[in-house]
């Protein structure tokens, strides 16, 4: 039998602010521009960092992590599965001289030791991807009746290594994230720790499920391809047809060729294009954690009824949207995806109950 | 609570074995040692495929999940390009190969699959293995356990879903190593295998 999977709660800690109340007041305001970070003698990109106290690398990792827990008010459920997403882990401790862990594990019962964590603790890396692979694995444990609930954390936290391997790649953007923008020149990374708790008690966002994709084609982006099959996919696993979807939030962090390869991707299944809409330009592209990050952000604003459109995001004529500024109509079924670095294409069905 | 799910194994690769030049039999494979992956990624390639061989399969199907279960990941080409990175910036080849999720990709082309994959670490082997069947396609699953820090194992286990047989009884991972293990379930947390001769019959 499945069981429905609710949305229980959520919590964000990113650039846009402290929790989520603050982070859709920054909304509000125009975007702010990336600090620009040294990684490598005189080599400067741009980043956003998190709104979190500074202080040593693990004390500022260990609020951000409390603080998102704390908002989502999952800390109540300490026995449940918890799934931590990440690609860059405790890089940012190895950088200021902390010595390597035993093994990859240790960092995560590190984060789980933070909040007194006592049910089984799994991380998830498949890169970008991490955060919406495991809701998708949290959805399978709630819906089989596995556990009652389970929770996500996001996590990808300040460091240089992350920045001066993605500069050496040329896939940073040397100014500022300008998603589907006729100038984009590449991604903008940002720090997070974000939290979806997901469960089978009532809620008002149903995870209907989803579908991840990894193709080999190109390891540091998208292809078409794959995107037309975790859609299709999707859609079938949850019983919708491409029409029921509302809203589209994108991968869309600002990389040439793979946002146009995530619209004809789309476009592929859905003609006309509902509404899209992408977060990247605020949030910066959180990577291992942007699924739970962008998530949180997302349903957090349609509830509040605010769309979180910025002036000045224009996107590319030819793309041929609908136009961004304005929200559709209602937003009963949203597709979340994200893609790239790692070959992963995931995304996630969502219900609105109460549109 | 959804009655457990039995699975027959199709193919294992238990190695390399000890002394066994794993790097010249994949060098030897056509496309075996693909450019721009790094060592443990390379080691994780040797065992899948040497899996799929078990199972007779040329390509893994898209229905099929792919996990791949590891505590230390690429460490070793972690702490490289970390050192190469106080020098200026990482070498692309350095970044990728430091990266656990760029050995999904790799494993795609090598397998010749584009599915549900992931890499997805917990302490215990069992644990990932009960997290494997549980997130397994109808194709069923191709499950991994990689570690190149000593004692480098490449472990991986071809599962298909099958009616569950008879003969059930309480087993451990290292069990499964065992060619006469046919079958494996989990009853809760605790794995299950079977012995059974009769042929697997489709679930």
């Amino acid at each position: 039998m499945s069981r429905r999977c609710s949305l229980l709660g959520r919590g964000l800690v990113s650039t846009l602010g402290p929790d989520l109340a603050s982070a859709l007041a920054a909304l509000n305001r125009p975007p702010t521009q990336p600090i620009r970070q040294e990684v490598a003698p005189g080599v400067l990109v741009p980043a956003f960092p998190a709104a979190a106290p500074s202080g040593p690398w693990s004390e500022r990792a260990r609020a951000m992590v409390l603080a998102a827990l704390q908002e989502s008010g999952a800390l109540g459920r300490r026995d449940a599965p918890l799934f931590v997403a990440s690609s860059s882990v405790n890089v940012g401790d190895l950088e200021a001289g902390a010595p390597f862990l035993p093994d990859c594990m240790d960092f995560v019962e590190q984060v789980a030791g933070w909040l007194d964590w006592r049910g089984p603790v799994h991380w998830v890396n498949t890169a970008c991807t991490s955060a919406l692979v495991a809701c998708l694995s949290a959805h399978r444990l709630v819906s089989n009746g596995e556990a009652d609930d389970a929770v996500v954390l996001g996590l990808e936290l300040g460091n240089r290594f992350t920045l001066a391997g993605f500069e050496g790649m040329q896939l940073l953007d040397p100014e500022a994230p300008r998603p589907l923008a006729v100038a984009r020149r590449g991604l903008v990374i940002g720090e997070a720790a974000a939290v979806l708790w997901l469960g089978a008690a009532p809620g008002r966002w149903s995870l209907l499920g989803g579908a991840n994709r990894v193709d080999g084609s190109n390891p540091a982006g998208a292809s078409r391809s794959a995107i037309t099959a975790m859609v299709r996919q999707a859609l079938s696993v949850a019983g919708l047809a491409a029409h029921d979807i509302d809203l589209i939030k994108l991968q869309a962090a600002g990389s040439p060729q793979n946002d146009s390869e995530e619209l004809a991707g789309l476009g592929a299944v859905f003609d006309p294009l509902p509404t899209v809409l992408t977060l990247k330009h605020r949030l910066g592209h959180t990577l291992g954690a942007s699924g739970c990050a962008e998530l949180a952000l997302l349903t957090a604003s349609l509830e509040a009824g605010q769309w979180p459109w910025a002036a000045g995001l224009e996107p590319d004529p030819a793309f041929g949207l609908p136009p961004l500024h304005q929200p559709p109509a209602r937003a009963r079924h949203l597709l979340a995806s994200i893609l790239g670095f790692g070959g992963g294409h995931a995304c996630t069905l969502w219900q609105d109950t109460a549109a | 609570m959804s009655p457990p799910r039995a699975f027959f194994i199709a193919g294992r690769h238990f190695g390399p074995a000890p002394g066994f030049d794993w790097r010249a039999a994949q060098a030897a494979r056509p496309g075996g040692r693909p450019r721009r992956i790094g060592e443990w990624a390379a080691l994780a390639l040797h065992g899948a495929q040497s899996c799929l061989d078990d199972s007779g399969e040329v390509c893994l199907p898209e229905a099929a999940t792919l996990t791949l279960s590891t505590v230390h990941g690429p460490d070793i080409a972690l702490r490289a390009a970390l050192r190469e990175a106080r020098e200026g910036l990482p070498l692309p080849f350095g970044f990728l190969a430091s990266q656990p999720g760029q050995v999904l990709p790799a494993l795609a082309r090598a397998l010749g699959w584009q599915g549900d994959g992931r890499c997805l670490a917990t302490r215990r082997p069992e644990a990932a293995l009960r997290r494997a069947c549980a997130d397994a396609g109808p194709g069923g699953v191709l499950a991994g356990w990689v570690e190149e820090d000593p004692p480098e194992h490449s472990h991986w286990l071809r599962l298909r879903p099958a009616q569950p047989p008879g003969g059930f009884e309480p087993g451990d991972f290292s069990m499964l190593a065992d060619p006469t293990c046919r079958f494996l379930a989990f009853d809760g947390a605790h794995l299950l295998v079977s012995r059974s001769p009769e042929p697997p019959r489709d679930a």
